[in-house]
C-alpha cells in the first residue's frame, strides 16, 4: 500500500510527460505543412523564373538579330544601283558590307549574297578566327556561254581589311537558287528565317535569316544554331531538361536523358521513352498547346516532371520549346525526410513508453517483494522476541525449580546419611544406601551443571573479580586430573610453552569459573581419550584488536554477556567496554589449549558441539553427562571476554584441540612487554616484582648444563624438552633405557676427552664439590641399590677432575620403566661420572616406595620429584642447574628463598617447595647431606647447634675442643688421601667456637689451615663467637676463618651464614 | 575442656609475662621452633642441660672466688661459658648479669664479682623456677589432653 502510492505518482508523471510530448506533434505537423507550402511556392516561383529567363533570353538577346538581315538588304539595295550587276560590282560594293556585318553582328558565322543568276559571294568564319570567302564570279548564263563550268572558289579574307588574299581554290558549287528558303526570301520584303546548312560543313546547322535585296538577289545571314541554343543552356534546370523544336517538327535539343520529344503537327507532343540500351520502351502522348505558355505534368517512370511549353521566335524563326522540370524536387524530398523524422520520433516515443512501463513493472515487483520480506522480518522478530521471553521465563522458572529440587535432594542426602549410620555395616541395605548416596551425588552434579546453564541463560551469572595466581590454578586443575588420567593410562600434561604465563600469572578474575572451564574441558578430553595424552597448553600474548567477531549465533551469548558485565541491557556499551579492555596495556590475553589424542570430533559436528544438550552420539553409550558441559564452558569463556573454538589439527594427528582465550587484568605494576622481560629481569632478582620463577642463565655460553630426560610418555617428554629448551638449556631426551645408557656412555666418552685438558680446575672448586656421603658407603653393604653405586671403589675417581663445562642433570621417569634396569644404568653412569658434576632426579608417582624407589637408599644428592612433572615442578627442576641460580651442589636454593622471601613468592612455588620438602624432608635445604664438624665445648650450645643442623639433614661430628677438631680434620684428610680423593673434603663446613678449653678456636683454625696446605684444599670454617666485632673476631679472621656467626645460634643464622658463604665466593 | 583452655590461657599469659619481664628472649622461641615430633622434649632437654651446666658453673665460680689467689682468667672463662649457655636458651637476665660479671672480672674487682655472682645465682634460680613452672603448666596441659599453644 505504502509503496504503491509513489508508484502511481510515477505512472502519472510518466503519462503526463507522454501526453505533453504528443500534444506537441500536431503543432509540429502544422508547422511542417506550412513549411512545405512555402517550399512549394518557392519551387513554383523558381520554375516560373526559369521559364521567364528563357523567354527573356529569347526575346531580349535574339530579337534584335531578327531585323539585321532586312536592314542589311536595304543597305545593299541602296549601294547596288545598277540593273546589271557584275561580279565586280558585288566585290566592290557588297563584299565590304558583308564583311562589316560579319564582323559586327554577334553569333553570325556565315553571311552570303546570292543572286538568281548564279553570282554568289559569301563569307564564313572558320573556327571563329579565320574568315573565308566563297564566291562565284560567273553567272549560269555566262558559264554556259563560255563553256566554262560554273565554279565556286574559296579564298581567305584578311580579317582586318576584308580584302581577299591568297590563291582562290575551287569549291564544289551548291545549287542554292532552288532552295525554298531562297525563293521565299525573294518573294517577301521582310526577310525570312529558316533552318539551313552551313556552306562549308553540311552537319553544322544554321539559322538562316534571309532578306531579298532586289528581285534577283538575297542576303542571307547564317547564325550558328549551337551558339543560339547555348543562350538557353545557361538556364538548364537541375534534374530537368529543355526541348527545342521547330514548328515543323524538327527537334533541335533533347532534354531529359533517354527520352525523345516528337512534335506532332496538330500542336501536340509525344515523348518517346528509351531504355538505357537504346531500345524504345514506350511513348507518352501529351496534348500540349504551345501557342500559349502552359504547364503540364509528365510521368516518366521513376520521376514526375512538370512541363512548361511555349513558342519562341528566334531571329524570325518560330520555335517550340518544352521545359521539363522535376515535379518532385525539393518539396517531395523534404516531405520524405519529414516523414522519416516522424517515424523516428514515434519510434522513440514507443521505446520510451515501453521502457517506462517495464521499469514501473519491475519496480512494482521489487517493492512488492521487499514488502513481503519486511513483513516476514517483522513477524520473525516478533517470534524471536516471544521465543526469547519464553526462554527467559523458562530459564527463570528453571532456576527456581532447580533450587527446589536441590533443597529436596539435600534432604534426601541428609536422610540417607542418617540412615546409613543407623544401618548395620556390610548389610545389603547399607550397600544399597551407598549406591543411593552415589546416585544422589551424581544427580546433584548434573543439577549443578543444569543450574549453571540456566543461570547463564537467565543472565544471573556474575563474575567474581579477585586476584589469583593463574599458573597455580592451572597447575592445580591439571594435577587434579592427573590421577584421573592415570587410571586410564592417559598422561595429563601441563605445557607452559615459553613460560610467558608465569610472568603474568598474578591476574584478576574469577578463579573458580576459570577452573570450572578448564576442568570441564579436561574431563571431557580425558573421557574421550583412551590412549596417549592430554596436554594443556597456555601462553600469554598481547590482546589482539578486534579479535572476536560476534556472529549471529552468538547473539544470545552476547546478551548474556551484557547481563554479566552490568545490569543494564545496553549491549553496545558493553561491547565497547570489552574493546576498551583490549586496548588497556594491563590486560593480557591468555590463551589455553586442551589437546587430546582421543578419537576427535567429526568436522560436521564441530559447529554444534558448543550448543547446549548436544553430545556427539557416536562416542558410545557408556559415556554419561547431560551434554551441557561445553555449552557452559563456552558461556563462561565468553563471560571472561574470550572465545572458544576447536583448533584444526594437522592431517594424521588424532584427537581434538580446544582453544580458548580470556582477557584478564594482570596484577603487576611493572608490566613489561614479553620480549623485553627476558632481558630486564636480573639473575639474582628471584622474586622481586616479577613472578619469574627462574634465574636466568648466568653463563649460558660457557659452562652450560645438559639435562638428560628419560621419559616414556611421548607428550610429556616433548613438552619437557621444549620447555627446557625454551630456557636455553641443552636437553637430550631419551625414550627407553637402551637409549639412556647409550647417551650416558656418550657423555662419559666426551668427559674423558675433556679431562686431559682441564685437570687443574679442581683445586679452586674443591670445597664446593658434592661428595658422596659417607653414610651411603656404610649403608652400601646392606642395600643392593647402593652397592651398584660403586662410589668408593671407583678407579676413575682417583684420577677424575672437575670440569664445570657439562653439568649433567639426569631426570628419570620411573613410572613406566623397569626400575631395576634404570638403577643399573644410573649407577653405571654415576660410577664413571665425575663427582658432583651430575645429579639425578627421580620422577615418581606419590607412592614411590611401591616401585622400589626408596629415598633412603639413594645417594643424598639425588632428588625425588613426584609426577607429574610440569609447571612449577619443572621450574624447580630447572632451578637445580648451576646456571639458573642453583648453587653448584648446594642444590635447592629455593628453600632459602622460600623462607626468606615467602611473602613475595607466588604461592605455587612455595607450595611446591613445601611439597618436595614433605616428601624428602631436608632435600630442599642447602645443608642436606653435608658433613659438618662442630667444635663446641658447651653442652647446651652444642645440643642446640646439633639440633639445628640435624634438622637440615646434616651429618654432624662433634668435638669439645680445638685439639679434637684438629685431630679429626687431619684424620679425615689423610683418610681421603688414602682413598685417593684428597681434594674431597672430610667436612664441608667446620663450625668453630672461639673459646674452648685445651685449644681455642683460633689456634685450631690456624692449625687446620696449615694442615690443609699439604693437601691443597680449603674447608670453609665458620667461626662462632658471642661478638659481632672486636679483637676476638679479628683474631679468628687472621687465623683463617671464612665467616662467622654470632651466638646464640639459631636456625636462621645458620642458614644465612651458609648462603652468605656461597654468595661471597 | 574448660580446664584445658583455662590452662592454655594461663600458659599463654605466663609465657607472655616471662617475655615481658625480660626473663626470656627470642632465642627461647627459636628453641621452641626447633622442637618437633621427632624430638618432642627438646626444649625441656636443653633447658635441663642448661640447669645442670649452670649449677656446675656456679659452683665452680663460687669456689674460684673463694680462693686465696683468684684466677680471674679462669673465672672469666666460666662466666663466658655461663653467658654463652644462658644466651643460647634465651635466659636474658642471666645473660645480662654475665656481661656485668665479665666487666668486673676484667677489672679484677672481687667485690663486684662476688655481688655479681650472687645476683647471677639469684637470676638463675628465678629463671629456673619460672621455666620449671612453665614446663609444669605444659605438662598439665598435655595431661589434660590439650596441646601446648605456640608462642609466636
Amino acid at each position: 500500500m505504502i509503496t504503491s502510492r509513489p508508484f502511481f505518482c510515477f505512472i502519472l508523471l510518466a503519462l503526463i510527460g507522454l501526453l505533453l510530448s504528443t500534444s506537441f506533434i500536431p503543432f509540429g505537423v502544422s508547422k511542417i505543412k506550412q513549411v512545405e507550402k512555402q517550399v512549394d511556392v518557392i519551387t513554383k516561383k523558381s520554375h516560373q523564373e526559369i521559364w521567364s529567363v528563357i523567354q527573356n533570353a529569347a526575346t531580349t538577346t535574339l530579337l534584335p538579330m531578327k531585323s539585321s538581315a532586312t536592314n542589311l538588304a536595304k543597305v545593299a539595295n541602296m549601294s547596288l544601283t545598277e540593273t546589271d550587276i557584275t561580279f565586280y560590282d558585288i566585290q566592290a560594293k557588297v563584299a565590304p558590307l558583308l564583311f562589316q556585318a560579319m564582323v559586327t553582328i554577334p553569333h553570325l558565322s556565315q553571311i552570303s549574297y546570292i543572286r538568281q543568276d548564279g553570282l554568289f559571294f559569301a563569307l564564313y568564319s572558320k573556327d571563329h578566327h579565320q574568315i573565308v570567302a566563297i564566291y562565284s564570279n560567273t553567272s549560269f548564263s555566262k558559264a554556259t556561254r563560255s563553256r566554262f563550268h560554273y565554279l565556286w572558289y574559296t579564298q581567305p579574307v584578311n580579317s582586318d581589311t576584308g580584302k581577299l588574299y591568297g590563291d582562290a581554290v575551287v569549291f564544289p558549287p551548291q545549287l542554292l537558287i532552288n532552295e525554298t528558303w531562297l525563293q521565299q526570301a525573294l518573294n517577301t520584303r521582310n526577310g525570312f528565317a529558316s533552318l539551313g546548312k552551313s556552306l562549308n560543313d553540311v552537319n553544322n546547322l544554321l539559322v538562316l535569316n534571309t532578306a531579298g535585296v532586289d528581285k534577283n538577289g538575297v542576303i542571307s545571314l547564317g547564325f550558328e544554331l549551337k551558339s543560339l541554343i547555348n543562350v538557353f543552356s545557361s538556364v538548364k534546370p537541375l534534374g530537368g531538361g529543355l526541348y527545342l523544336a521547330t514548328r515543323d517538327g524538327k527537334v533541335l535539343t533533347e532534354g531529359i536523358p533517354n527520352t525523345r520529344m516528337v512534335l506532332n503537327g496538330n500542336g501536340t507532343f509525344s515523348f518517346m521513352l528509351w531504355k538505357a540500351d537504346g531500345y524504345q520502351s514506350g511513348s507518352i502522348t501529351l496534348q500540349l498547346n504551345y501557342e500559349t505558355p502552359q504547364a503540364y505534368t509528365l510521368d516518366i517512370p521513376g520521376t514526375k516532371y512538370t512541363l512548361y511549353s511555349s513558342s519562341v521566335d528566334i531571329i524570325g524563326m518560330q520555335l517550340v520549346y518544352v521545359l521539363a522540370l522535376p515535379y518532385e524536387g525539393l518539396p517531395s524530398r523534404m516531405h520524405k525526410n519529414i516523414i522519416f523524422v516522424f517515424a523516428l520520433l514515434s519510434a522513440t516515443f514507443v521505446i520510451v513508453a515501453i521502457s517506462i512501463f517495464s521499469f514501473v513493472v519491475l519496480t512494482v515487483r521489487a517493492s512488492r517483494k521487499e514488502m513481503c520480506l519486511r513483513a516476514a522480518l517483522i513477524k520473525q522478530k516478533e517470534a524471536t522476541q516471544q521465543a526469547e521471553r519464553k526462554s527467559k521465563n523458562h530459564s527463570l522458572a528453571f532456576v527456581s525449580a532447580s533450587h527446589d529440587i536441590r533443597a529436596s535432594l539435600a534432604g534426601i542426602a541428609g536422610l540417607l546419611d542418617l540412615s546409613i549410620s543407623n544401618v548395620q555395616q556390610g548389610s545389603e541395605l547399607a550397600v544399597h544406601m551407598g549406591l543411593m548416596q552415589k546416585c544422589t551425588r551424581d544427580l546433584k552434579s548434573i543439577l549443578n551443571s543444569i543450574l549453571d546453564t540456566s543461570k547463564i541463560e537467565a543472565g544471573k551469572m556474575q563474575l567474581e573479580e579477585k586476584q589469583f595466581d593463574l599458573a597455580n590454578a592451572l597447575e592445580s586443575v591439571v594435577d587434579l586430573f592427573y590421577p584421573v588420567g592415570l587410571k586410564k593410562e592417559v598422561d595429563v600434561i601441563l605445557d607452559l610453552q615459553d613460560g610467558s604465563l608465569t610472568k603474568f600469572s598474578l591476574v584478576k578474575g574469577d578463579e573458580r569459573k576459570f577452573k570450572q572451564i578448564l576442568a570441564n574441558l579436561l574431563s571431557n578430553a580425558i573421557k574421550f581419550t583412551s590412549e596417549g595424552y592430554v596436554s594443556v597448553r597456555a601462553w600469554v600474548r598481547k590482546p589482539r584488536l578486534q579479535n572476536s567477531t560476534f556472529d549471529s549465533s552468538h547473539n544470545q551469548s552476547r546478551r548474556c554477556l551484557s547481563c554479566f558485565f552490568s545490569n543494564n541491557d545496553e549491549v553496545h556499551g558493553d561491547l565497547e567496554a570489552i574493546d576498551e579492555v583490549r586496548h588497556d596495556p594491563n590486560f593480557m590475553e591468555f590463551v589455553f589449549e586442551v589437546d587430546d589424542t582421543g578419537k576427535g570430533i567429526p568436522k560436521e559436528k564441530q559447529a554444534s558441539i558448543f550448543e547446549n544438550y548436544v553430545q556427539v552420539k557416536e562416542t558410545g553409550p557408556q559415556l554419561e553427562g547431560t551434554g551441557l558441559g561445553l555449552g557452559i564452558v563456552r558461556s563462561l569463556v565468553q563471560l571472561m571476554g574470550g572465545e572458544i573454538s576447536i583448533v584444526d589439527k594437522e592431517v594424521g594427528e588424532k584427537g581434538t584441540c580446544f582453544r580458548f582465550n580470556a582477557i584478564l587484568k594482570v596484577c603487576q605494576s611493572g608490566l613489561i612487554s614479553l620480549s623485553e622481560d627476558e632481558k630486564t629481569v636480573s639473575p639474582g632478582d628471584l622474586s622481586a616484582g616479577s613472578n619469574t620463577p627462574l634465574h636466568h642463565p648466568r653463563q649460558l655460553d660457557h659452562n652450560s648444563s645438559i639435562v638428560v630426560l628419560f621419559m616414556t610418555g611421548d607428550g610429556r617428554r616433548k613438552m619437557a624438552q621444549n620447555s627446557l629448551a625454551a630456557q636455553g638449556i641443552k636437553v637430550v631426551a631419551v625414550k627407553n633405557t637402551r637409549q639412556l645408557s647409550e647417551t650416558l656412555r656418550e657423555f662419559r666418552r666426551e668427559e674423558k676427552n675433556d679431562c686431559s685438558s682441564k685437570s687443574d680446575l679442581n683445586l679452586s672448586f674443591g670445597y664446593l664439590t658434592w661428595p658422596t656421603s659417607r653414610d651411603s658407603n656404610t649403608r652400601s653393604r646392606e642395600v643392593p641399590l647402593s652397592s651398584l653405586d660403586g662410589t668408593d671403589m671407583s678407579p676413575i675417581r682417583t684420577t677424575n677432575t672437575v670440569s664445570l663445562s657439562n653439568f649433567i642433570l639426569l631426570v628419570i621417569d620411573t613410572t613406566k620403566a623397569d626400575f631395576r634396569e634404570l638403577c643399573r644404568t644410573t649407577a653405571e653412569f654415576r660410577k664413571y661420572s665425575k663427582n658432583g658434576n651430575s645429579r639425578v632426579v627421580w620422577l615418581g608417582s606419590r607412592c614411590i616406595q611401591l616401585q622400589g624407589l626408596d629415598e633412603k637408599k639413594l645417594p643424598p644428592s639425588d632428588i625425588i620429584i613426584p609426577m607429574p612433572l610440569h609447571g612449577s615442578r619443572l621450574y624447580s627442576l630447572i632451578g637445580l642447574l648451576p646456571e639458573f641460580g642453583g648453587k653448584f651442589s648446594s642444590p635447592p636454593n629455593q628453600r632459602q628463598a622460600g623462607t626468606k622471601e615467602e611473602n613475595h613468592h607466588p604461592p605455587s612455588r612455595q607450595l611446591e617447595v613445601q611439597e618436595i620438602a614433605r616428601i624428602s624432608p631436608s632435600s630442599s635445604s642447602p645443608l642436606r647431606g653435608k658433613r659438618v664438624l662442630l667444635a663446641e665445648d658447651d653442652a647446651v650450645q652444642q645440643t642446640i647447634a646439633k639440633k639445628i643442623l640435624l634438622k637440615h639433614g646434616v651429618t654432624i661430628e662433634t668435638c669439645r675442643n680445638g685439639k679434637e677438631a684438629l685431630t679429626m680434620v687431619s684424620k679425615g684428610l689423610s683418610d681421603q688421601r688414602n682413598l685417593g680423593a684428597s681434594h674431597i673434603l672430610p667436612y664441608e663446613y667446620i663450625l668453630m667456637d672461639y673459646q674452648m678449653p685445651v685449644m681455642d678456636g683460633c689456634e685450631a683454625t690456624r692449625q687446620i689451615r696449615l694442615k690443609e696446605k699439604d693437601y691443597g684444599v680449603h674447608a670453609p670454617i665458620i667461626g662462632l663467637t658471642a661478638h659481632t666485632e672486636g679483637e676476638e673476631l679479628n683474631k679468628l679472621f687472621v687465623a683463617g676463618i671464612d665467616i662467622h656467626v654470632s651466638k646464640p645460634l639459631n636456625e636462621q643464622k645458620v642458614l644465612k651464614v651458609i648462603e652468605d658463604l656461597h654468595s661471597r665466593k | 575442656m574448660d580446664t584445658v583452655s583455662q590452662l592454655q590461657r594461663q600458659f599463654v599469659e605466663y609465657t607472655a609475662s616471662l617475655y615481658r619481664e625480660g626473663y626470656l628472649d627470642d632465642q627461647f622461641t627459636q628453641l621452641q621452633k626447633l622442637q618437633d615430633e621427632s624430638n618432642p622434649d627438646f626444649v625441656v632437654e636443653v633447658v635441663s642441660l642448661f640447669f645442670e651446666d649452670s649449677e656446675k658453673l656456679l659452683n665452680n665460680l663460687t669456689t674460684a672466688l673463694h680462693q686465696e689467689n683468684i684466677d680471674y682468667k679462669q673465672v672469666d672463662a666460666h662466666v663466658h661459658q655461663f653467658k654463652g649457655s644462658s644466651s643460647s636458651i634465651g635466659a636474658q637476665r642471666v645473660k645480662d648479669m654475665c656481661v656485668v660479671f665479665r666487666n668486673y672480672c676484667d677489672e679484677k674487682n672481687l667485690d663486684g664479682c662476688v655481688v655479681c655472682l650472687q645476683q647471677a645465682k639469684n637470676e638463675y634460680i628465678l629463671v629456673r623456677n619460672k621455666l620449671e613452672a612453665l614446663f609444669n603448666l605444659e605438662q598439665q596441659i598435655l595431661q589434660a589432653g590439650g596441646s601446648v599453644p605456640m608462642m609466636v
